[in-house]
């Protein structure tokens, strides 16, 4: 890895308003996981789903970076 | 002769046989990305017409999702899949008059077991029948190595653009690393230019890309682009595997922004990466993430006034891919149809003989210490670790099939890379330890004292030659992304320096592992127990007595 890229590991991210600093080698799945553990449980379940801002659905292996915003939220069962 | 000087190859390969296709690929690829062939007026064709339309569809990290198994969570309908994808995608063109271009933002390969158990080849065959114009490559994509990304590339109708990729500290790219292609469309030429995100050296095995440099790309973006320019092409396009997301008031915001605004004589930005939906704007550049999974199709409509050169917007949306909406294309089905057949006979592939019962365990577990012992093995650690959590089964005399392996081993957990000093080599020791069981290791031996408070476990800690783990020293640990991310509370995995997710599949690793074994004509026995001995009642009142 050259130097740069060693430069700025980590990055701060948010989930549901939440301030977290990740390894900005994870995906949405492990900032769940730094977050709270059962949050992810339930979106692997599919009683829940992650979201960006506008409220679009993020997969849970998507990349992650600094000033990322992801919300958790319940799937509405009609 | 026109085809001789205009690389819009991807078109006229649609429409010539595969022979014909595969032969003037060879020779095109030569072409693609060292420099453009000098273009003449007559290049173009409909110079009369004063306005162009081009369509440009975008897919981006597809990872591998050819079945139709998904489903929309907001709305509950099933998306995605090869063939409802393919639908959308013949609609969209058709709307278009068939004049559009189809690009791939890269991660297309990498993440269904069907498309891992063929390296990619069944995506490839799906993209190729898709008529894909170009692809980014993805930092997936090295996943298998650069030696198997070029046998995809060999396959593929379509070249794979990646131009912030250097060899050493150099300015020379790898032979496979085709910076930009021009297709001709509208009458028009396009010149299509791939990037690949900088995060690359911390998502991929460092082994795999040992040698590469991955540069911020939009200073070779703009240097790119000019020459494109003076040489013809109409309308640039960037297709980046780089991240980002829009905000509620519609800012683009993430290395994508970052990239876009640092653009200049680009038309159309199309990012990937971050999984996200994106269709706004930077500045005046029209940019556009499309999802992940076969799940969306980007539609991007540019106009362009072919007497003064300017394009812009006309239409710019994602779409979801929901199932009802079309008729899944047969003759896409029938491509993953073959793929799932091989599928099918790939797990009851026996991957090795075991001579012995190997189980699992709360405490330290034999089947815990071979999957430590393979994981520090796959990427050259000093220590292993694994949550004891994350074995499911135990692994049973006789043949061992790839089936049995997903049984064992069922998360699709990757091995995560990181250096450690010894202190917090032991500090994992310390969380990883109690009366309820030991985190299970490879590379260590220690003794511990599991209804001591966390902090004083441990004792009598070594690595596995006997030597002293220094506590200021730093270590190469292995250990997977659930417990390097903070799962069951591992928060010192986070001070790590160098994290790396290498993207090996621990099970992947293991299975390779056994069958290296087995070729070898090798029997797989249960390794031996004694890395994590618990203090006798006896030994912890010495203990006790003795000052550390």
């Amino acid at each position: 890895m050259n130097e740069k890229a060693k430069t700025g590991e980590r990055i701060k991210i948010h989930v549901n308003g939440k301030a977290l600093w990740v390894s900005r080698a994870f995906s949405v799945r492990h900032a769940l996981l730094a977050y709270d553990e059962d949050s992810l449980a339930e979106v692997v379940s599919g009683e829940a789903y992650v979201t960006d801002a506008k409220g679009d659905e993020v997969g849970l292996d998507g990349a992650l970076f600094d000033g990322m915003s992801l919300f958790v939220r319940d799937v509405e069962i009609e | 002769m026109k085809s001789e000087r205009v690389p819009s190859w991807s078109k006229r390969l649609r429409c010539g046989s595969l022979a014909l296709a595969f032969l003037l690929a060879a020779v095109l690829c030569v072409a693609i990305g060292r420099g453009l062939p000098p273009l003449s007026d007559a290049a173009e064709t409909g110079a009369s017409s004063p306005k162009r339309a081009v369509t440009v569809l975008h897919v981006t990290d597809f990872h591998g999702s050819l079945l139709s198994e998904d489903v929309d969570r907001a709305s509950g309908k099933p998306v995605g899949g090869a063939a409802v994808l393919a639908a959308f995608v013949e609609a969209e063109r058709e709307s278009a008059g068939g004049e559009a271009i189809l690009l791939d933002g890269g991660d297309m390969m990498q993440g269904s077991a069907l498309s891992n158990l063929t390296s990619g080849a069944a995506v490839i065959e799906f993209m190729n029948s898709l008529g894909v114009d170009a692809a980014a490559v993805g930092n997936h994509e090295f996943d298998w190595g650069v030696k198997v990304l070029k046998e995809r590339m060999a396959q593929a109708r379509f070249p794979f653009l990646c131009a912030n990729v250097f060899l050493g500290e150099g300015k020379q790219r790898p032979d496979w690393a085709a910076p930009f292609v021009v297709v001709q469309i509208a009458g028009l030429q396009v010149g299509i230019i791939g990037v690949i995100t900088e995060d690359t050296p911390f998502l991929v095995n460092p082994k795999l890309i040992r040698g590469l440099r991955f540069d911020e790309p939009s200073a070779i973006v703009n240097e790119i682009a000019a020459t494109l320019r003076k040489e013809g092409a109409r309308l640039i396009i960037v297709l980046a595997h780089v991240g980002g997301a829009q905000e509620e008031d519609g800012r683009v915001v993430g290395p994508i922004e970052a990239l876009a605004s640092g653009l200049r004589g680009v038309d159309l930005v199309l990012g990937g990466h971050s999984h996200t939906i994106v269709a706004g704007k930077v500045g005046s550049i029209p940019v556009m993430l499309s999802g992940s999974n076969g799940r969306r199709i980007g539609v991007v409509r540019l106009e362009m006034d072919a007497a003064s050169g300017q394009s812009g917007v006309v239409e710019q949306r994602v779409r979801t891919t929901f199932a009802e909406e079309v008729r899944p294309l047969e003759r896409i089905e029938a491509i993953v149809e073959t793929f799932k057949k091989e599928f099918s006979g790939e797990m009851e592939r026996v991957v090795v003989v075991a001579s012995e019962r190997i189980t699992r365990s709360r405490q330290e577990s034999a089947l815990g210490n071979l999957v430590c012992d393979v994981m520090r093995d796959a990427v050259g650690a000093d220590v292993g670790f694994q949550n004891s959590g994350g074995i499911r089964a135990d692994l049973e005399a006789g043949p061992v099939t790839v089936q049995e392996m997903f049984k064992i081993l069922p998360f699709d957990n990757t091995i995560v890379t990181m250096y450690l000093t010894g202190e917090q080599v032991k500090q994992v020791l310390e969380h990883g330890t109690s009366e309820s069981g030991v985190v299970q290791s490879s590379g260590l031996r220690y003794s511990y004292r599991p209804e001591a408070p966390p902090g004083e476990r441990i004792k009598e800690l070594a690595l596995e030659d006997g030597s002293a783990l220094v506590p200021g020293q730093l270590y190469l640990v292995a250990t997977n992304d659930f417990m390097a991310s903070g799962g069951d509370r591992y928060s010192i995995f986070a001070e790590g320096k160098d994290i790396v997710n290498t993207q090996i599949l621990l099970r992947e690793a293991v299975v390779s592992w056994m069958e290296t074994l087995r070729d070898g004509g090798g029997e797989l026995a249960a390794p031996e127990l004694g890395r994590a001995r618990r203090l006798s009642q006896a030994e912890r009142a010495v203990e006790e007595t003795v000052d550390y």
